[in-house]
């Protein structure tokens, strides 16, 4: 019962975050000393002040700043995010198309995060001190600061075009049909129409963005497995559990990981959010057609309908995964209570 | 230099040292430390903090860790010498036919697992117990140590639950598979003075009930008298006096001995202030030549600041380690 209303209360602050990203970004995108009118108008119609005032006029650009907000935010209440200068189609409608491409690459990045983030972890404290401490610690070291735009040229130019083992950019092989639309996420469509082969090679299409976007996650995920994990096992309660005659890996499987995880699970969140961020570069480079790239797009048209809209879903999932988080910290700490 | 006994000793430490390689120096926490325990009977070991107690016992357990701990001599358990056997085989050893019960209730048990969970672990483990007798003997077991609602604590996490109360639960874990021997390395110290009575008295009790052989750790002589039959003295990682409660407290051999003594206070005794003993223990860097003890010593002579003394037998039940004890020796 505690938990649904903490949880209510939570999105129901999420209201006046999103108010607030939407004034924050409008200000800001606002701010920057370039004019849409010379981002979207051709070098003629620029000539044109007919034009140039029908563009101003057409997007509500020819009103005070203020007014314009109060414009905005007025639809933004009703749910309507505004139609995309660049586009010309509602934002809401490009975010839907846009989004789950994103969603499912993060989904993937963050899963290899956390399987081989953790695995690493726990070997490398384990093996505290050993060869195979210093490697994992070298190869999270990597990961947290290889600038992911180097990592995934690099991936792209020795995977693909070097070896060949990897598949090229997008979401998959040019020559084949997209699955039937359910959930957009292409590997769940595929298996879901049964098609194994399609699942197979857009899963591998996955691999090297998710890699490069997960690498700094993962780095992350494994220095906290393995710095949580050292600390756990100098505590008490572990000595008990030596006490008891426990063996090496019960002791650590039993009682030292669940303890261990917690804070591996707020990284987990952060590197979620990070992810996200992160998305831009990663998207543009592999040439996935996600939230990224359409907001790399929407800034280099000061499209601002776009702009906002996609910082406000991002704001958004920021907002659920660390709800997420916490729901995740009462279930693997019991002093952990919601009021 | 052992406390020869004879062959009916549960356990008997030999020779006993443990020194930890630290970047200040070797510190050797434990000298040449030899102990025996006969079935059934409590044995009191006191001494101040750093006198080598708690990780004395910890080494009869074999959880003194390595590096940057080093450990020798023998700990016969059992006609067995734990010491030589395998890591495997010493666990088979440990929360089984040896428990422990460790001074800090609060952080000794795990935050994630319930009260009932932990008891039964070492019942699962080693006793082959399905859940369901486990969880039993677990609901016997904290009846047992007096925890009212035995049902509902057992689904408790540890948080929930007093320093008394987790401390019982210790204990509880501890007795779980009916130990040879308990180690109980001062149960009382972190705890509230009445919830120190309490636990005191639980364990007094439980004495009679279950027939371990305990070794009760504390600094705390009144803790001793209360429930020990034997008691061993050390002071800088040594055994300084060993010998029977009662003998022990109405005469005392070794000076250190002596000044715990008067350092109890009792009503009866109409002092304002407490008797203490002068110095503080020395550095385990910068041990004294010769005897220990002789900077804090009332009695020191020339000797002592010379050579140290040698663990000395004054009857077959009484050793000391002291000069004076030597020299009154070899005048009889």
């Amino acid at each position: 019962m505690g938990l649904l209303k903490y949880i209510a209360r939570r999105l129901f602050f999420l209201v006046f975050l999103v108010i607030g990203v939407s004034l924050v970004v409008f200000v800001i995108s606002h701010s920057v000393p370039s004019d849409p009118v010379l981002a979207n108008l051709s070098q003629r119609n620029i000539d044109n002040p007919e034009m140039v005032e029908a563009f101003k006029a057409k997007w509500g650009m020819d009103k005070p700043l203020y007014t314009q907000y109060f414009i905005y935010v007025g639809n933004l209440v009703q749910g309507d995010l505004g139609t995309s200068i660049r586009t010309q189609r509602p934002v809401l409608d490009d975010l839907q198309d846009y989004f789950p491409a994103t969603i499912e690459l993060a989904i993937f990045s963050i899963i290899i995060a956390i399987i081989f983030g953790m695995l690493f972890g726990i070997i490398s404290a384990i093996k505290r001190n050993s060869a195979m401490d210093q490697l994992i610690r070298g190869i999270s070291v990597l990961g947290v600061s290889v600038p992911s735009f180097w990592l995934g040229l690099m991936f792209l130019l020795l995977f693909y075009v070097h070896f060949g083992i990897a598949p090229g950019p997008g979401r998959i092989s040019p020559y084949l049909k997209p699955p039937v639309e359910v959930t957009n996420l292409y590997v769940i469509d595929a298996l879901l129409a049964g098609n194994w082969s399609l699942a197979r090679d857009a899963l591998w299409h996955l691999l090297l963005p998710g890699l490069v976007l997960g690498s700094f996650t993962m780095g992350l995920i494994t220095r906290t497995t393995r710095s949580s994990l050292l600390e756990v096992m100098s505590l008490d309660f572990i000595r008990t559990a030596r006490a008891k005659g426990l063996t090496e890996k019960m002791i650590i499987m039993r009682h030292a990981l669940g303890n261990a995880l917690i804070p591996v699970v707020t990284v987990i969140g952060i590197g979620f959010g990070n992810l996200l961020g992160g998305m831009v570069l990663v998207e543009t480079i592999f040439a996935w057609p996600g939230i990224g790239q359409y907001a790399y797009k929407a800034a280099g048209n000061l499209d601002f309908p776009a702009i906002i809209g996609v910082s406000i879903l991002i704001s958004i999932n920021y907002v659920v995964i660390n709800l997420l988080v916490d729901i995740l910290y009462g279930i693997l700490d019991p002093r952990v209570r919601y009021h | 230099m052992s406390d020869d006994i004879g062959q009916d000793d549960l356990l008997r430490i030999n020779n006993l040292n443990v020194q930890f390689r630290t970047s200040e120096g070797v510190f050797r926490a434990v000298r040449d430390v030899s102990i025996s325990v006969r079935s059934g009977e409590t044995l009191g070991i006191v001494g101040e903090s750093g006198s080598g107690k708690s990780v004395t016992a910890l080494s009869i357990m074999n959880l003194v860790p390595n590096p940057p701990g080093e450990t020798s001599g023998e700990i016969i358990f059992n006609q067995q010498d734990l010491r030589e056997l395998s890591a495997e085989e010493v666990r088979k050893i440990r929360g089984n036919e040896i428990a422990m019960i460790f001074q800090e209730p609060m952080t000794s048990l795990n935050p994630i697992h319930t009260c009932g969970k932990q008891i039964m672990e070492p019942l699962l483990l080693h006793k082959g117990f399905s859940k369901k007798e486990a969880k039993a003997r677990a609901l016997e077991l904290l009846t047992m140590v007096g925890i009212p609602i035995p049902e509902q604590r057992f689904k408790e996490y540890p948080h929930q639950l007093s320093g008394g109360m987790r401390q019982r639960v210790m204990i509880a874990m501890a007795l779980a598979c009916r130990p040879k021997l308990l180690l109980a390395d001062e149960p009382t110290t972190a705890l509230d003075v009445t919830i120190q009575a309490q636990i005191m008295e639980l364990l007094k009790n439980l004495r009679q009930e279950i027939d371990s052989a305990i070794i009760m750790i504390t600094h705390d002589l009144g803790i001793i008298t209360e429930m020990c039959d034997r008691v061993v003295v050390m002071y800088a990682g040594q055994v300084v006096e060993s010998g029977p409660l009662k003998e022990l407290i109405r005469e005392p051999l070794h000076p250190y001995t002596e000044g715990l003594l008067r350092s109890i206070p009792t009503i009866t005794r109409e002092k304002l202030r407490l008797h203490t003993i002068e110095g503080t223990v020395p550095s385990p860097f910068e041990m004294p030549f010769g005897c220990s003890f002789q900077p804090r010593c009332n009695y020191s002579t020339s000797i002592c600041s010379e050579k140290a003394p040698d663990l000395i037998h004054v009857s077959p039940d009484r050793a000391v380690r002291c000069w004076r004890q030597v020299n009154e020796l070899g005048q009889d």
